[in-house]
């Protein structure tokens, strides 16, 4: 017989639904008056005498889908001295949001911590290109903890890395040009959700050429807005010193932003 | 008969994408043209890429050299890497389009292939102003 806990749902249960469904609806930054940021902040307020960090947490999530990056910067510092755990995942979703990957690599690091909550995290070694940092958790959580996590993606990042390994690429060789389309991202005004980007692992190509994946970040744009970003992703990369990884070819895809 | 860069080009272009295979077949002569044309670019630099580390075939060693170029010319470099940042797009949609049949080819992979290859072959044909890295 199943044993059932029933205990009554708390404000910030509420909240964190509502702000969760605001996210998933905003692929590009909102007007800083948005009513509906507006009634949620005012939520948020109210939730900061019950749970100060949780409402930091979510007004920074307020401010992703604002665009304020220094604002989200401001809630998530003032969520430091309050809860270690909330902070560090407030500060990783946020950069990782805001395209700024390569920074987040060192929380999301952090927050994988098996002596804190550790395996709760791991989604968030995908979005931001930290996928041998994501294997290494993976690995230590199956063997040495005893863990039961099958990720349904597990191959997938297990031939990216694979195919990181062959091409003697770094988890910050693929942050460091992902954060060339966090910019992009940025200057479009656009949001990067919290959903992995789409991979497309090519272990051994018929071409005789080197392995590669293809890292396709969906934008809730049009086609053509998602080709010219492609492009003006490619000249910059091209333009920059930043090492080029042979093992992703990443571009835009136009689609939906929330679709799994 | 000989072929060139150009005729590939204006054959890709003009290749009805009227169903799965014409659409496959656009993709890989457009891609082909590109490639061509990258390889005609990286053999007339006064010094070649770098290799990649293990051998491999030609497609490996041409987007490799491209994107490690060694010519101290920043001009050269910036338009080595971007060939090799344009082709590597393409062919990410060429290996699509000629090895993965179980997958479908979109009107959009066409679209975008064509688009990468366009302007692949407009940045290589533009000349580049000489400045020493």
């Amino acid at each position: 017989m199943p044993v059932v806990q029933l205990r009554p749902a708390t404000i910030e249960e509420d909240l964190s639904r509502d702000v969760s469904t605001l996210l998933d609806e905003t692929c590009r930054y909102r007007e800083y008056t948005d009513p509906e940021i507006a009634r949620l902040m005012w939520r948020a307020d109210k939730l900061q005498n019950a749970d100060a960090a949780a409402s930091m947490r979510i007004k920074t999530v307020l401010e992703v889908c604002r665009g304020d990056f220094e604002q989200a910067m401001y809630w998530v510092r003032n969520a430091k001295h309050l809860n270690y755990n909330v902070y560090l995942n407030a500060l990783c979703s946020a950069l990782i949001n805001f395209g700024k990957f390569s920074e987040s690599q060192a929380p999301f690091d952090e927050l994988m911590d098996p002596t804190k909550d550790g395996a709760m995290h791991l989604h968030l070694g995908v979005p931001n290109g930290a996928f041998r940092r994501y294997l290494r958790w993976l690995n230590k959580g199956q063997e040495d903890m005893k863990m039961d996590i099958r990720p349904a993606n597990e191959q997938q990042i297990r031939d990216v890395v694979s195919i990181m390994e062959t091409n003697g690429d770094s988890d910050e060789d693929i942050g460091r040009v992902m954060d060339i389309a966090g910019d992009i991202l940025r200057e479009h005004k656009l949001v990067f959700m919290g959903n992995a980007p789409r991979l497309n692992p090519v272990l051994d190509p018929v071409d005789g050429g080197h392995p590669y994946f293809g890292m396709h970040i969906v934008v809730g744009t049009s086609s053509e807005e998602a080709f010219d970003m492609t492009c003006d992703y490619a000249e910059r990369l091209a333009a920059s010193r930043v090492k080029i990884p042979m093992s992703v070819v990443l571009s835009f895809k136009a689609g939906a932003v929330n679709a799994e | 008969m000989p072929s060139n860069v150009d005729a590939l080009w204006a054959y890709a272009q003009k290749m009805p994408d009227v169903c799965e295979e014409s659409c496959r077949a656009k993709i890989s002569r457009a891609y082909y043209a590109l490639f061509h044309e990258a390889k005609v670019f990286h053999d007339q630099l006064t010094s070649p890429g770098f290799l990649p580390a293990k051998p491999g075939g030609l497609h490996k060693k041409i987007i490799h050299q491209l994107c490690n170029p060694t010519v101290t010319d920043e001009g050269l470099q910036t338009k080595s890497r971007g060939a090799g940042t344009k082709l590597g797009l393409a062919r990410e949609l060429r290996d699509l389009a000629d090895y993965e049949l179980g997958q479908p080819v979109a009107k959009s992979d066409v679209t975008n292939c064509l688009g990468f290859v366009r302007r692949g072959l407009q940045d290589l044909r533009t000349p580049v102003k000489s400045s020493a890295a």
